[in-house]
């Protein structure tokens, strides 16, 4: 965070976690009256950091459940009430599409970007959390934007983002996509077809009305499609094996199944993008989730799912035995 | 014949020596050229006239010679009566060189054609890319008009008929590397796009220059001075008149090919913008039945916290009726209800409809859960289309002690109970299916709620989504509402979808309800 708002963003913290939303509010208020600068440094700056730090407290047990969702919801409303006061579109203004990748469901990212949009004149519709393709397909009919905009903050979504991506390509939409499951460059959402990445929220108002390029309709075949193909036929049968593995009782079963339908959906994320960070990301995002007790230590997902996978899936299992061997300690 | 001495040189002969007779001249004419010589000559010899024939001679050292002969024949009745001429001798070199050059521009011809073939080819397959990927009749018009206007003209509009906002005309005009503008008006507000768009053409007839004139100045500076070359074709679809395309050329006329690709363009987005269209209609029966059978803004009640999580199924054939409704029956009292047509598809969500509007005129004529059920089951019987649902209808007082909850229930999954932190239980509730016979039994259950808890209701799409090798069952619905307490109603209908999704990624969503009511903190 920048220097200024050092001092604010403790203060925002104290207050999202006393539940204080006139306190909240007002710090707001305060930076969105220093103009457009203010209103950004509170889109990319204060509130995701605040968020994130949240969402390490509830993961380290510091938090409840509770106190995560009444922060992420003051944070709701402060982004809604933001969006509120902004001027209606121009009727000739562009129009975008905001929607959550599939499986996604922090939506507040979305929120943001379709305030940051409104800010710069578009006439922008959220969609919401987590949308299938088929649902952003019907959208788009039914809407006919000039852009769908998408966030991903989590990796395991990312190949959702990519059907989603070939969808709005179909009807001949352009897609810009953001958040944390993209990384901190342009990367991984070429890799996954996109027409455009942006760093922050606040980065949309430097993307020209209807000036986004749109890619061919069909991506060249990612590097490993050959191991893609044969993980996408082999997922279904290693979460069966694995719910029904003989060393665990019945719940522990189900946690492990869910933890390798996760880590799957990961190794095809790192697959498509070419990118073994992404698998990294996940398994310790997974380790943290392990400390609340909500999922099985990560290494032994890992263990567990390199185990049960085909001997032709090389690339995936030498990325996962390299996680796990840094993963271990010295 | 006769032949002076210069012809008798050319054919090899001695002069003097040719005796005169056709078939002798016939015997040196080289055999492959044979008949050809022989037609030419019997045609202009049958009719009279001139002739002009190159062909090769035998001469009589067996060499071979190129000659043109050049003549006239006069003839009487179909008789030829005189004819004379001229033979000359045509250098080897410029006979080569010539039939060479007639090779080459055949060669070249036939190239050039075939670049054009594959021009056109590849023309229609980038505008058939551009348009058929979008059901959205402005898109659609929007990547026509940029297309044609970038490819085969300079300025492209599009005058179609649109049915939302109903009876209008959209149309869009786009000039080469400008984005399109598009406006939609009724014809009584757009004259001229009216007039465009129903306007009587003739394909080979340049229309006049009052059919360019825009509705607006901003638009009229897209199409600016110059020499202008406009083509204008008819937007057919199911055999109605439905719009018309306007292309123009500037300082360019059109050519004969490049119509027929406007034209052939013309047949395919008059195909799309019929299908986008008949979606529009779709999609609209859709939200209007949906709209009707689950109200999107609930109304505010004191002491109680409502979250509906609704999430209806994209394709059609997976369409369900899910239906919901909270009303208030007297001061103070509520009616909350949760139902399920039985039934896929358009006709489900049709009947979604009526059984809401049913199901509360029923309620509010009795205000008991039982009852309400009872009435509404003898008001499915008597329609004829035999509309069959699963219901769960709750009445919640609220009192100083809490909110008494009287549910009654007819075939539906059973309203959970989430009373703590992981503690929850099904609510005891059976009954009949409404709509399937006319003696129907109901049951009513009474349960008082404190503040922070909870009772969900929801429809099967939830605990018969696929989790793993099973379905995500009552049981583990239980178990994610019960740990998020005490969070908010949204918090905890969030928790379920997000858990549902964990095993639903990339298939198609089938319709999901979830209805949350919990009392709020004092």
């Amino acid at each position: 965070m920048t220097s200024p708002a050092d001092g604010r963003a403790s203060a925002f913290l104290a207050a999202l976690e006393t539940a204080d939303d006139e306190a909240a509010r007002s710090l707001v208020d305060d930076l969105v009256a220093e103009g457009p600068a203010g209103l950004c440094l509170v889109m990319d700056e204060l509130i995701p950091t605040a968020l994130e730090i949240v969402g390490l407290r509830w993961e380290q047990n510091e938090w409840t459940i509770a106190q995560e969702h009444i922060a992420t919801d003051i944070c709701r409303r402060i982004v809604i009430s933001i969006g509120e006061e902004l001027p209606e579109p121009e009727p000739n203004a562009p129009s975008a599409l905001v929607a959550c990748a599939e499986g996604e469901w922090h939506s507040l990212a979305s929120l943001t970007v379709q305030v940051a949009l409104s800010l710069a004149g578009w006439r922008a519709e959220l969609l919401g959390p987590s949308v299938s393709s088929s649902q952003l397909a019907a959208s788009i009919f039914d809407n006919g934007p000039d852009l769908v905009a998408l966030t991903c903050s989590m990796v395991a979504n990312l190949p959702g983002a990519r059907r989603m991506i070939d969808t709005a390509h179909q009807t001949g939409t352009a897609v810009v996509v953001g958040g944390r499951a993209f990384g901190e460059n342009h990367y991984r959402s070429r890799r996954l077809g996109a027409d455009a990445w942006v760093a922050t929220a606040s980065a949309v108002l430097d993307i020209p009305a209807k000036r986004v390029d749109i890619q061919p309709a069909s991506l060249p075949d990612p590097p490993h499609q050959p191991e893609l193909r044969l993980l996408d036929d082999a997922t279904h049968e290693i979460v069966m094996n694995l719910s029904r593995h003989a060393d665990l009782d019945e719940s522990d079963q189900e946690v492990l199944a869910t933890g390798a339908v996760w880590m799957l959906r990961t190794v095809h994320a790192a697959l498509l993008c070419d990118d073994r960070d992404i698998l990294r990301e996940h398994i310790e995002w997974q380790s943290r989730r392990a400390l609340l007790g909500s999922a099985l230590p990560s290494e032994d997902v890992v263990s567990a799912v390199v185990a049960a996978m085909p001997p032709q899936a090389e690339v995936a299992t030498q990325w996962l035995e390299e996680c796990l061997a840094a993963a271990a300690p010295d | 014949m006769f032949w002076d001495d210069a012809s008798h040189r050319i054919y090899g002969l001695e002069p003097g020596t040719f005796d005169g007779r056709f078939d002798s001249f016939i015997s040196m004419v080289h055999p492959e050229d044979r008949d050809e010589v022989l037609r030419v000559i019997g045609e202009v010899a049958a009719t009279g006239g001139d002739y002009s024939i190159r062909h090769r001679i035998v001469i009589p050292d067996g060499g071979v010679r190129w000659i043109e002969g050049q003549g006239r024949i006069t003839s009487v009745d179909g008789a030829p009566e005189d004819g004379r001429g001229i033979v000359y001798l045509l250098d080897e070199r410029l006979v080569f060189d010539r039939e060479r050059e007639e090779l080459t521009a055949g060669k070249e011809l036939a190239r050039a054609e075939s670049a054009a073939t594959r021009e056109q080819l590849r023309f229609l397959i980038e505008l058939t890319d551009a348009i058929s990927g979008s059901l959205n009749t402005e898109r659609v018009a929007r990547h026509f008009v940029s297309f044609v206007a970038e490819e085969l003209a300079d300025v492209c509009m599009v005058d179609v008929n649109v049915q939302e906002p109903f009876g209008n005309i959209l149309t869009c005009v786009g000039a080469a590397g400008a984005n399109p503008i598009v406006s939609t008006a009724s014809p009584a507000l757009a004259p001229a796009a009216a007039r465009r768009a129903s306007m009587p053409l003739d394909p080979s007839r340049a229309v006049g220059p009052e059919i360019v004139a825009m509705d607006s100045p901003e638009q009229e500076s897209v199409v600016g001075g110059g020499a202008m070359y406009v083509a204008a074709y008819a937007l057919m679809a199911h055999g109605s008149r439905i719009g018309t395309i306007t292309a123009i050329r500037r300082d360019r006329p059109w050519t004969r090919d490049s119509r027929e690709l406007l034209l052939a363009a013309t047949r395919r987005v008059a195909g799309a913008f019929d299908r986008a269209e008949l979606h529009a209609d779709r999609s609209k029966f859709v939200a209007m039945f949906q709209a009707a059978a689950t109200p999107k803004d609930l109304p505010q009640i004191a002491h109680l916290d409502i979250a509906v999580h609704y999430r209806p199924a994209t394709e059609l054939v997976r369409l369900g009726g899910d239906l919901y409704d909270v009303f208030e029956v007297e001061p103070g009292s509520w009616m909350i209800a949760v139902g399920d047509i039985c039934g896929k598809g358009i006709v489900a969500a049709g009947h979604a409809e009526l059984a809401r509007t049913a199901l509360r005129s029923a309620a509010f004529s009795t205000g008991d859960p039982v009852k309400a059920l009872e009435i509404l089951n003898r008001t499915l019987l008597a329609e004829s289309s035999r509309p069959m649902l699963t219901a769960v209808l709750a009445r919640f007082d609220v009192t100083d002690d809490g909110v008494d909850v009287a549910i009654a229930a007819a075939g539906h999954p059973p309203p959970i109970l989430i009373s703590d932190v992981d503690e929850w239980s099904t609510v005891d509730t059976r009954g009949t299916m409404l709509g399937a016979t006319p003696a129907p039994s109901f049951h009513n259950s009474q349960v008082t709620l404190r503040s922070g808890q909870a009772i969900a209701m929801y429809t099967d799409g939830i605990t018969e989504s696929r989790f793993g090798t099973s379905f995500f069952g009552t049981e583990r619905l239980g178990k994610t509402l019960s740990s998020a307490w005490p969070s908010s109603a949204a918090a905890m209908a969030a928790d379920v979808a997000a858990t549902l999704d964990t095993w639903a990624a990339g298939q198609p969503p089938d319709d999901i309800l979830l209805m949350v009511v919990r009392v709020a903190d004092k």
